[in-house]
């Protein structure tokens, strides 16, 4: 995999994640579409795996520095992991049914929103048993109903922005560089 | 391994992560800043505020005229307040009047607001962040050399802030309340009952489309007075139907202001551009 060009998405994904995170939120709430997931299942369905991994946890990690809690005291907290976990069980998964899937624009879009829902439930999980720390170990207001739902919502949404991604990543596909990418599932022809 | 043990590890633990979220937040700024610029005019934020132009205007220099007025109040009350703690020998230091720095925003952090302005230009955590005149927005929480991060008082996570429903124009007539927030972008809270002094035909019932300010020692006097919102919604409490609780709702979209302004007191500004 070209990391250049893998460096270069995810600079221009975590703009887009920061700067239209507002304007595509319906009501200001905590439904947002992901425009990093997107970029991590297209990763996970033409690297290696091992390329997959590395990019996992580096868009899980920016995804946690970019996403500070708000501590119930005033202030913030950054917590390292719970995205990067989330990014790298949703990668696993992918790695785990792309042999079996056609590498197309609609199988990104219909993944996304599988990937950002498992990384958004596994990063919900973690924050959960953060919050049975006391109070001065984990100060933030948590609430996992919520969470949980904002997570099923900002899922399907992550299929809208992975419509707009995938017809602009599988154009740039030849940049990334993908030789190693396992075969993909085509129809054969066979001479008989 | 690292990643778990990150994840789980407590808050006091975790301080050194400010430096890279901080740097991550710069790097990705490029790229971000014109995206809300262009999101900013191609879907302009929702405002309950007049459309025409100049009407928008006169209304935000009378918000102005009303807030000096509304803060004049509370100073009056405070040297009140002062010559009372100097006769009875109290040391007191009043606060210096702001520097009002404008400046645009970056884009958003989660719930936190992205504004390129920091430490440079004199602000500090805590500094008071408003819009649109005399809209509250927030405090800085966090801030770096160039940029600063503001948790807007309708984050999810925002702690409670007290307030005060004006019941007539000159402010001479309120009631406090205690607000929180909802999690869609307004806040919601118990109002206090009117003043049992008042006889019943006096009383001015709350309603619809009445103006709440910030009125809370928690929070600077430069930011005493400013506005929270409008009551959008009143009803009764679940667990008493005699009192009521109202639903406010900022004049502006906060999570999508295209500019703030930073109140810097006067004595913490080190010469910024402003």
């Amino acid at each position: 995999m070209n990391w250049l060009a893998f460096v270069i998405s995810t600079w221009i994904v975590l703009g887009l994640e920061m700067g239209l995170g507002p304007v595509l939120s319906p009501r200001g709430g905590a439904v947002s579409p992901s425009f990093v997931i997107p970029l991590l299942v297209f990763v996970g369905l033409h690297a290696p795996s091992r390329h997959c991994h590395w990019a996992a946890i580096v868009l899980g990690v920016m995804l946690d520095l970019l996403n500070p809690m708000l501590r119930v005291d005033g202030g913030e907290l950054t917590i390292v992991g719970p995205h990067a976990l989330g990014c790298l069980i949703a990668m696993q998964v992918v790695l785990s049914i792309r042999g079996m899937v056609i590498r197309q624009p609609l199988t990104m879009i219909i993944l996304s929103a599988v990937a950002a829902l498992i990384a958004g439930i596994v990063a919900a999980a973690i924050m959960t048993v953060r919050s049975f720390y006391p109070a001065d170990a984990n100060p933030i207001a948590w609430d996992t109903a919520h969470e949980l739902l904002a997570v099923g919502g900002s899922g399907l949404y992550t299929a809208l922005s992975a419509l707009f991604l995938a017809l602009l990543l599988f154009g740039l596909l030849p940049f990334f560089g993908f030789h190693h990418a396992a075969p993909a599932r085509t129809i054969k022809r066979q001479a008989y | 391994m690292l990643l778990i043990v990150l994840s789980l590890a407590p808050a006091r633990g975790l301080g050194w992560l400010d430096w890279f979220h901080r740097l991550t937040r710069t790097v990705v700024a490029p790229v971000a800043h014109p995206l809300t610029l262009i999101s900013d005019v191609v879907a302009p934020p929702e405002s309950t505020g007049a459309t025409d132009e100049r009407i928008a205007q006169l209304e935000a220099e009378l918000d102005r005229a009303r807030l000096a007025l509304r803060q004049a109040r509370v100073t009056i009350e405070d040297l009140l307040s002062i010559n009372q703690q100097l006769s009875q020998g109290q040391r007191h230091n009043p606060d210096a009047p702001v520097v009002q720095l404008p400046r645009p925003r970056i884009g958003n952090s989660g719930e936190l607001l992205s504004i390129r302005a920091g430490t440079n230009d004199g602000v500090l955590v805590g500094t008071v962040v408003a819009t649109a005149g005399v809209q509250l927005v927030g405090r800085v929480e966090d801030v770096g050399p160039l940029e600063c991060l503001v948790s807007p008082i309708t984050a999810r996570r925002a702690p409670k802030i007290q307030g005060v429903v004006l019941q007539n124009q000159d402010g001479t007539r309120t009631r406090a309340c205690l607000l929180s927030p909802t999690g869609d972008g307004k806040l919601r809270g118990d109002v206090e009952g009117p003043d049992e002094s008042l006889r019943a035909e006096d009383v001015i019932p709350i309603a619809i489309g009445m103006t709440v300010c910030l009125l809370d020692e928690e929070w600077p006097r430069n930011a005493q007075m400013l506005v929270i919102g409008t009551i959008e919604r009143i009803e009764p409490a679940d667990d008493d139907p005699l009192r009521r609780v109202i639903t406010v709702e900022p004049t502006t979209d906060l999570q999508r202001v295209s500019e703030v302004v930073l109140r810097i007191p006067v004595d913490q500004d080190p010469g910024g551009d402003g």
